[in-house]
């Protein structure tokens, strides 16, 4: 190390004074102050931008879909019984709690909840679970058709109550690639959630005909909104609804407890909503990944602005899954398998679709709690006659393509 | 051998830097080829084989220092080796207590003159700027796409040439700043940090050429 003065500097370079390296009234050159003023600057901007390259990093920015959470997507077309639960686990759930375990032989599926995973106070009465099981088995049933593995499906097989939603027993009684919707079986990797903007192209009604197919599934029905007002009243009560879970304190706990905000949290749990997920502008996206996580009432008042400015103000259509009974398991899980067939439908004919259940999640917190029916009876009279809500959804053409989601592995839920 | 047994500082240095270099690039063979086996050696990585081979790449510059610092004056080196050890922290676990405190160690002992040293820290203040952006375009590949990956990795080392570059030949400096910076900013933009890290480099640039070329520590 040389231990020579600092004579090194660009001040001690010999030249004749130029005006900027007059004194300040402090006595120091003006050259030197701006120098210093230059490199300080210089320092606390690298610095920043240091810290918001960590911020990068560990949210994912720049790979949002990359590592072993969105692995299932990518190598979910594979034989045999376990190829159908890797189609299987690719269903809609909700918040995507993904709630399910298989127990898997090579002549049968099973399917069970796994309550542990349960969307608490969001879901008093299990429905949505009950929907996102039938789901799966929707999933379940298509891959097992497109493998020629000649599903049977048995809803309930203990009894209404018992832990076993449904069995798929693989009977072989059909040649592979004979299933009779290999476009659905093609849509699975294809299908995700957008809750982003739509276009305010309307969607023919005999597109939305098409999205809908009962066969098999008796006693249901979907009620389209495509009318301004009914919309409207259909975008009123969406955000009333989310305001009331946002305002209690237990429901809005239940629905942040989902909410992974760093890739850390989406690589370890692979469930839960990302921010990736929210159909957000990629500046946009940015800059909330590069803000610390949001707290839980940012989070909430989030929720309100899209629901406000984009869910409901850029809803075309809202499909209701509509039944006489919406309590009962059965019905539920058929319910499930309807709402995964649109939603299959949906991507192959290229509309975007986003569940939307705060209406029923209020309308079964109220039941629970024995509180005065608020918004069952407003959803009522948005539907026809003795038609009661399941589910709920919107529809549109989607300004951006929607983002995986993460998923639990199958070696993770199968026994 | 005889040297350390004279008492020959330097040489005892990068013995040491060497040491711990090659037991870090062993901790990152044991991570990449079967850390998930011994997570509590290994820290519970997500990813052990990209954490193992980064760890591989951390030791060899690290080692890399002990056949680059010849004259106890020059500070590139075990600045080098301290930002690539303290790294390993976070890499392998506790794979890391040995070879990590035995390469800051070294490093750490092989600056005789603290106060000449902090001189020159002051003098090279813009170089020293300029090659942490590299290390945040460096950190930015370790998280991207395969293209993204590539083009920010690429930028990165853009970056750290440049700042060793820019003593004496700024041209070149600038036009690999350029070079390296701009597609990644192009490619990545969304991101902002990508173009926030060019704006900086070609400001740091200006800066530099403005006040005259700094002095190189290294």
């Amino acid at each position: 190390m040389s231990n020579a003065p600092s004579t090194t500097g660009h001040d001690a370079v010999e030249r004749p004074p130029l005006a900027q390296d007059t004194a300040a009234p402090n006595g120091i050159p003006r050259r030197s102050l701006l120098r210093a003023a230059g490199i300080g600057t210089a320092t606390v901007l690298v610095a920043g931008t240091a810290a918001l390259t960590y911020r990068v990093f560990d949210t994912a920015a720049l790979d949002p879909d990359g590592g072993d959470a969105f692995d299932p997507w990518r190598h979910w077309q594979k034989t045999g019984p376990l190829g159908c639960v890797a189609a299987a686990i690719l269903a809609a759930n909700p918040h995507n709690s993904q709630a399910w375990t298989f127990e898997v032989s090579d002549t049968a599926i099973s399917l069970s909840a796994d309550p542990s995973r349960s969307t608490g106070t969001l879901d008093p009465s299990g429905r949505e679970l009950q929907i996102g099981l039938g789901c799966v088995l929707e999933n379940l049933v298509i891959a097992a058709e497109k493998q020629g593995l000649g599903p049977v499906l048995t809803l309930l097989p203990d009894g209404p109550t018992a832990e076993r939603v449904g069995t798929v027993r693989l009977t072989g009684a059909t040649a592979a690639g004979t299933g009779a919707r290999p476009d659905l079986y093609q849509a699975i990797g294809h299908r995700h959630t957008n809750r982003g903007p739509y276009l305010d192209t309307p969607v023919p009604a005999a597109t939305l005909a098409r999205l809908v197919d009962t066969t098999a599934l008796p006693g249901l029905a979907v009620a389209w909104i495509t009318d301004p007002d009914g919309r409207a009243a259909v975008g009123r009560l969406m955000l009333d609804a989310a305001t009331a879970i946002t305002r209690d304190q237990q429901q809005s706990r239940d629905s942040f407890a989902w909410f992974r905000s760093s890739d850390d949290d989406i690589q370890k749990h692979r469930d839960g909503l990302t921010l990736d997920g929210q159909g957000l502008p990629a500046l946009t996206l940015t800059a909330a990944k590069l803000l610390p996580a949001s707290s839980r009432s940012a989070g909430d008042d989030f929720w309100l602005t899209q629901t406000r400015d984009v869910h409901t103000k850029t809803a075309v259509a809202y499909g209701v899954i509509t039944a006489a009974d919406p309590g009962d398991r059965r019905t539920r899980l058929q319910a499930g398998r309807l709402l995964q067939r649109i939603h299959l439908l949906a991507t192959t004919e290229k509309v975007a679709l986003h569940h939307m259940n705060q209406i029923t999640e209020r309308i079964d917190r109220e039941q629970d709690t024995a509180a005065t029916a608020v918004f069952e009876p407003r959803f009522a009279a948005l539907l026809p006659a003795e038609a009661r809500p399941m589910a709920t959804f919107r529809v549109g053409r989607p300004v951006r393509e929607a983002r995986l989601s993460p998923r639990r592995p199958v070696s993770q839920v199968t026994r | 051998v005889s040297r350390l047994v004279t008492g020959d500082r330097q040489t005892a240095v990068r013995v040491v830097l060497a040491v711990g270099g090659v037991l870090g690039v062993a901790a990152g063979l044991a991570q990449a080829g079967f850390g998930s086996r011994i997570p509590t050696w290994t820290g519970a990585k997500a990813e052990p084989l990209a954490l193992g081979l980064l760890t591989i790449t951390l030791s060899l510059v690290a080692a890399a220092g002990a056949w680059a610092w010849r004259r106890p004056d020059q500070l590139l080196p075990p600045t080098v080796a301290v930002i690539c050890a303290s790294i390993g922290f976070s890499t392998v676990g506790r794979l890391w207590y040995l070879p990590g405190p035995l390469i800051l160690a070294a490093a750490l002992a092989g600056v005789r003159d603290w106060r000449a040293a902090a001189h020159r820290t002051r003098d090279s203040w813009t170089q020293i700027l300029l090659a942490v952006l590299g290390c945040c375009d460096l950190l930015l590949a370790a998280a991207a796409t395969p293209w993204i990956t590539l083009t920010a990795a690429t930028s990165g080392a853009a970056l750290l040439t440049a700042a060793v570059l820019i003593r004496g030949r700024s041209r070149p400096a600038v036009a690999l700043v350029v070079l390296g910076t701009v597609p990644f900013a192009l490619i990545a933009w969304t991101a902002l940090v990508p173009v926030l890290v060019l704006v900086l480099a070609l400001s740091l640039l200006a800066l530099t050429r403005r006040v005259g070329a700094p002095r190189l520590a290294g």
